[in-house]
């Protein structure tokens, strides 16, 4: 067969033919597959709730509530037993991390202490901030947020004033983030819970507790505001001029330091 | 039958998509962090060739000339959405690991080099071999970055450990190291063709 000629009305058919079937194909690709598409999605999140949340007999899904903390969304998924709230995970999310976004499904019991997490997402540096998922439950020195309780223990790291959590070895940006995260979730599911009526079982004995902590927490949230704006301006250099205290460890370092090392 | 041995051969080391005419190096520095992920992009893209140089070759007559770019762009991002819907619903986890890559086959010069320079000019056989020769090509270049970056990052390969990952150079797993171990791959299989 000869070649079909560039003229108008032939470019027009040929075109539009390998469009109209292209689409075609297309389209019933994507009907196959919707179905599969949604499930994986959902067993995907059935099984990050599952892994992180206390026990439940209610579909967590059904009765997600969502919320917006600083432009970013939250989802709150209650864990119920009977009527009666049990624990939560929350997937939260920020964008204060190392590179793009990471999100993070956290596990909470009645009272808000962390049970478990699982990053579900992030592009931290390989070696460094994305060791995020084994860090923050290695029992070793004050690592861990398992057991602790972002309403009595400070959720920062270390090396700001007052954190009680270790950082990631020459990965600090990545870990204020994930600990950003872990504040985040926590507040979004004591909202949740006063929202909602519902009552953080053990919330009761320590009610001036945490209010106090509370307090504490807001005035360092907005000096954390505050450096995220400078380093915001002007990436890494800035921040570390700006920051004395933190000129010990370098956060960008990308290669092996014999002091990253030491700290293995 | 020699013509068409001929034709498959010349992807994989005379005409290497990476090693020889240098296409692709988005998705080639961008996905080997490690060999298995080279591997998954090798063949994802190479299916992808496979496919879209069997309509091209197919079509060939029916596109006038100046529409051809379109049309075989068409084609080509036709069969890149079919492999995303696909991997998305059975492969979660390749889709977890090449993420944006995926969509970025469109854009991957090998992609619409072979249908421009060969699968609109030649016969359907023809055009399969060739494009399964640059997809087994373009997998093995990956396969072989993936794994040097692997190894001398993380002192794994294919994820089983070799040497303890204290060792290892974490500049290679990011995209420095990349340019780097390419560098050096290009002019080991240059020094291989030359004595060959």
């Amino acid at each position: 067969m000869k070649k079909l000629a560039s003229t108008l009305p032939n470019m027009i058919l040929s075109l539009g033919a390998i469009t109209v079937a292209a689409g075609a194909l297309l389209g019933w690709v994507y009907t196959v597959t919707k179905e599969p598409i949604e499930q994986q999605a959902m067993q995907q999140q059935v099984a990050a709730i599952s892994a992180v949340a206390p026990k439940f007999d209610n579909n967590p899904e059904t009765d997600r509530w969502e919320t917006e903390v600083n432009g970013v969304p939250v989802t709150v998924y209650p864990a119920m037993m009977g009527d009666r709230l049990v624990g939560a995970a929350v997937k939260a999310a920020s964008f204060n991390g190392f590179a793009g976004e990471i999100v993070v499904m956290c596990g909470f019991d009645a009272d808000g202490t962390v049970r478990d997490y699982q990053v579900l997402s992030q592009a931290e540096t390989p070696g460094l901030g994305s060791k995020m998922q084994e860090w923050f439950r290695d029992p070793t020195g004050a690592r861990s947020v398992i057991g602790k309780n972002p309403g009595s223990t400070s959720f920062y790291v270390s090396k700001d004033t007052g954190g009680e959590i270790d950082a990631i070895t020459a990965a600090t940006i990545s870990s204020r983030a994930f600990l950003e995260i872990m504040r985040t979730a926590f507040e979004s599911y004591r909202q949740y819970a006063s929202t909602h009526g519902l009552d953080m079982a053990a919330a009761s004995g320590s009610d001036a507790n945490s209010g106090a902590s509370q307090q504490h927490k807001d005035t360092k949230e907005v000096k954390e505001e505050k450096k995220t704006e400078v380093s915001d301006a002007d990436s890494g250099a800035s921040e570390r001029k700006d920051d004395k205290k933190h000129n010990e460890r370098d956060d960008r370092i990308y290669f092996q330091s014999p002091k990253y090392k030491e700290n293995r | 039958m020699e013509k068409y041995w001929k034709i498959f051969y010349n992807g994989i080391i005379p005409g290497n998509p990476v090693f020889v005419l240098l296409l692709g190096m988005c998705a080639t520095l961008g996905t080997t962090s490690s060999a298995m992920n080279g591997l998954m992009m090798g063949v994802a893209t190479a299916a992808v060739l496979v496919c879209s140089n069997l309509v091209i070759s197919l079509i060939k007559n029916l596109v006038p000339d100046k529409v051809r770019i379109p049309a075989f762009i068409v084609v080509i991002a036709t069969f890149v959405t079919v492999l995303q819907l696909v991997v998305n619903a059975w492969l979660p986890a390749l889709n977890a690991s090449l993420g944006i890559f995926i969509p970025l086959i469109v854009v991957n010069c090998i992609l619409l080099g072979r249908a421009e320079a060969f699968a609109s000019k030649n016969g359907i056989v023809a055009s399969l071999l060739d494009g399964l020769g640059a997809g087994v090509g373009f997998t093995f270049a990956l396969v072989l970055l993936g794994a040097s970056r692997e190894l001398l990052g993380t002192g794994r390969l294919f994820g089983a450990m070799i040497y303890p990952e204290d060792y290892g150079m974490l500049l290679f797993v990011l995209a420095p190291g990349a340019f780097i171990a390419l560098g050096y791959l290009i002019a080991i299989v240059n020094k291989i063709r030359k004595v060959s």
